[in-house]
């Protein structure tokens, strides 16, 4: 879904869609520039989404290797020489791999979020708009998925699938499509009733051409909005599967499992139960504070 | 009343049909296939594999294979004279197997009727090793749902009296940090700092070893449950005093308040005898939610502290493909989520006389 990231809200109303709309973006960004801990978390973000996606090139430079093992060194605590955040138990450098891990955590929320929103925005427009016997199954298919805690949906899929980077991404856009579908069905409703929609439909524009050209662009906003607290969502999904056991397997390192892994490690090496879950906890955080910082500059609902 | 109790579980069956179709599916997509994950005892060879297969009905079409598994087989081939051979059958054939010899009658009760099969690992029946479980989980949720909610409805309360005072700023950064916080991470740090830094409260566990693996009364063994009985309700306490914060805020607004005010009421009177309970009444719809929170967190939380639990079993399950186990608590999980918004939606209703519940 590479047009979420191209088309952004943002040119869509630049190029001069709506002249009210420009208004608004430009109201959005003034109010975003002076909220000072949307701009933090985003600051942070950055800095670890650049060292997570570069980690490979990082580590290199670095001299580290996350899958190294020496016996030798086991154990060693924060600041130790050479291994600035310590070792494990089997010795790797715990800094190498949490930047590592962070590659596929942060991958994982990602692509599971840009899944779960497109699959929610398909069907939520098209329930929304259609109507009748089709909204009525998106209807009953998102009840039921909705009434399985979604830790249990989470585990049962995780159950019987292989577990690897690419079907956790499966896992968790399956359960993180609901809400998105809920959504966005709501907002088709109440676009649907608009004028500019009615005189599409009397100039003859048909059923597709009025959901993909005329209803589709305007739920884009609403879906970059949300797209940073889904990737947060899921992200703590996909740690707590890994941190079961269920989800990417060692050696490959994620935020998750690095903790599972370490989880009887109280006394030899508690640097390695604080790091991973700091990351986990430092990276959420930011994305629901700028989820929160977003809704509050750009969707116009939110606005006094 | 009654009339809208009906019409609500007439709703949630497609709902409850639902969750089976899925399960059902899922499982089906579980590595060796439905035949290992839902009827068998996984040491058979592959020759007796096949026969039992056939004789199970594997070679029957899928939604034939569904409803046996949802409403048993002892309908469906009975032995009507009482002599152990089955003599009629509707939907499958008598002799699957093509040897001249009627199969034994169905005894499956189906998932419906409670039946889940036997659970691979503990050889006994599923709801068996459920309800064995089932205490350890209960005690550690109830107690969590009455804390979360206590703690979490008075913080919400104060946050609203005491509006946008530095109490009210901290409880709202606490509710967005609670949110982001792993749970496990939280219950590890706990016992990083609880029980092994300062050494004051046990590592994991319901209680200290006994020989017949059994617990004293809960009284006796608090410093057990302190922790985990925190860690699960650390949700709720975030979700609660959100809720009733916004709910506290909206009823403020309202006319009888000011015209409470304006006869000079004390302060404490207005806020405790006119809004708060006003503003408690959408709480009701809030234990939906928080049972989902706590059915979740219990998984969590059980594995973190090593608690005999439901939650722990499932994913002791899951790591040993012990299908019939994940299955059926995952089916109730579900319900008790279903039935937990139904609970909501009356007491709502009863409480609040606005809403019209027709």
């Amino acid at each position: 879904m590479a047009t979420l990231e191209q088309v952004s809200p943002i040119e869509l109303i630049a190029e001069g869609r709506h002249v009210r709309s420009e208004s608004q973006f430009a109201r959005g960004l003034r109010l975003l520039r002076r909220d000072y801990l949307t701009l933090t978390a985003m600051a942070i973000l950055l800095i670890l989404s650049i060292a997570a996606v570069g980690a490979p090139l990082f580590t290199n430079l670095l001299g580290l290797d996350p899958n190294t093992t020496d016996p030798s060194i086991r154990f060693q605590g924060i600041g130790a020489p050479g291994h600035l955040l310590g070792t494990d138990n089997l010795g790797r450098d715990q800094l190498a791999r949490l930047m590592v891990a962070g590659r596929v955590s942060l991958g994982i929320g990602f692509f599971g979020a840009v899944i779960a929103l497109s699959i929610g925005t398909f069907f939520g427009m098209a329930a929304g708009y259609l109507g009748g016997a089709f909204d009525d199954f998106i209807g009953w298919v998102v009840t039921t998925v909705d009434s399985i805690p979604s830790l249990f949906l989470l585990v049962l899929i995780a159950s019987v699938l292989t577990p690897s980077a690419t079907t956790l991404v499966l896992v968790v856009s399956l359960i993180g499509w609901t809400g998105p579908t809920r959504l966005m069905r709501g907002q088709t409703l109440r676009l649907r009733s608009m004028d500019y929609i009615l005189s599409a439909r009397a100039m003859g524009a048909s059923t597709l051409r009025i959901m993909f050209v005329h209803i589709l662009p305007n739920l884009f906003s609403i879906t970059v909005i949300s797209l940073a607290s889904s990737i947060g969502g899921l992200i703590l999904a996909e740690s707590t599967i890994s941190f079961l056991g269920l989800g990417v397997l060692p050696p490959e390192a994620t935020w998750g499992n690095m903790l599972s892994n370490a989880q009887d490690m109280f006394r030899r090496g508690p640097h390695l139960l604080f790091t991973p879950g700091l990351m986990i906890f430092v990276t959420v955080l930011c994305l629901y504070i700028i989820g929160d910082g977003l809704r509050d500059a750009f969707d116009p609902k939110s606005q006094k | 009343m009654i009339r809208y109790i009906t019409r609500r579980l007439i709703q949630s069956i497609p709902v409850v049909f639902g969750i089976t179709i899925l399960s059902y599916l899922l499982m089906t997509a579980a590595p060796g296939g439905p035949v290992n994950a839902l009827y068998f005892n996984p040491r058979l060879s592959a020759a007796e594999r096949q026969a039992l297969g056939a004789r199970l009905g594997v070679n029957d079409p899928w939604y034939i294979q569904y409803l046996r598994w949802l409403t048993g087989d002892d309908w469906m081939r009975r032995d009507t004279d009482g002599d152990g051979v089955a003599d009629t059958s509707i939907l499958i054939p008598l002799d699957v197997d093509g040897d001249g010899i009627p199969e034994p009658p169905g005894e499956k009760r189906g998932v419906l009727r409670g039946d889940f099969g036997t659970s691979f690992t503990a050889r006994r029946p599923v709801l068996d090793v459920l309800i064995e479980r089932l205490p350890a989980t209960l005690e550690l949720g109830v107690s969590s749902l009455i804390i979360g909610t206590t703690i979490g409805i008075v913080i919400g309360i104060v946050a609203a009296v005491r509006h946008r005072g530095w109490f009210d700023n901290l409880t709202r950064v606490l509710a967005v940090v609670f949110d982001a916080i792993p749970v496990f991470w939280l219950g590890l740090m706990l016992i990083l700092f609880f029980g092994v830094t300062l050494d004051w409260l046990p590592l994991q566990g319901r209680c200290a070893v006994t020989m017949d693996d059994s617990c004293p009364p809960a009284y006796l063994r608090l410093q057990y449950m302190i922790l985990p009985t925190f860690v699960l309700s650390t949700g709720l306490i975030a979700g609660y005093s959100r809720f009733t914060r916004a709910s506290m805020l909206d009823v403020v607004g309202e006319d009888y308040i000011r015209t409470a005010k304006s006869k000079g009421l004390k302060d404490r009177a207005v806020w405790f005898r006119h809004a708060a309970r006003n503003a408690l009444i959408p709480i009701a719809t809030f234990l939906g939610p928080s049972l989902t929170g706590v059915l979740g967190g219990a998984v969590v939380t059980e594995t973190i502290f090593s608690w005999p639990g439901v939650g722990r079993t499932a994913i002791a399950a899951v790591t040993q493909r012990d299908y019939p186990v994940v299955m059926a608590v995952t089916i109730y999980a579900a319900l008790a989520t279903i039935f937990g918004y139904l609970i909501s939606d009356i007491l709502y209703g009863i409480i609040d006389p606005r809403i019209s519940l027709e």
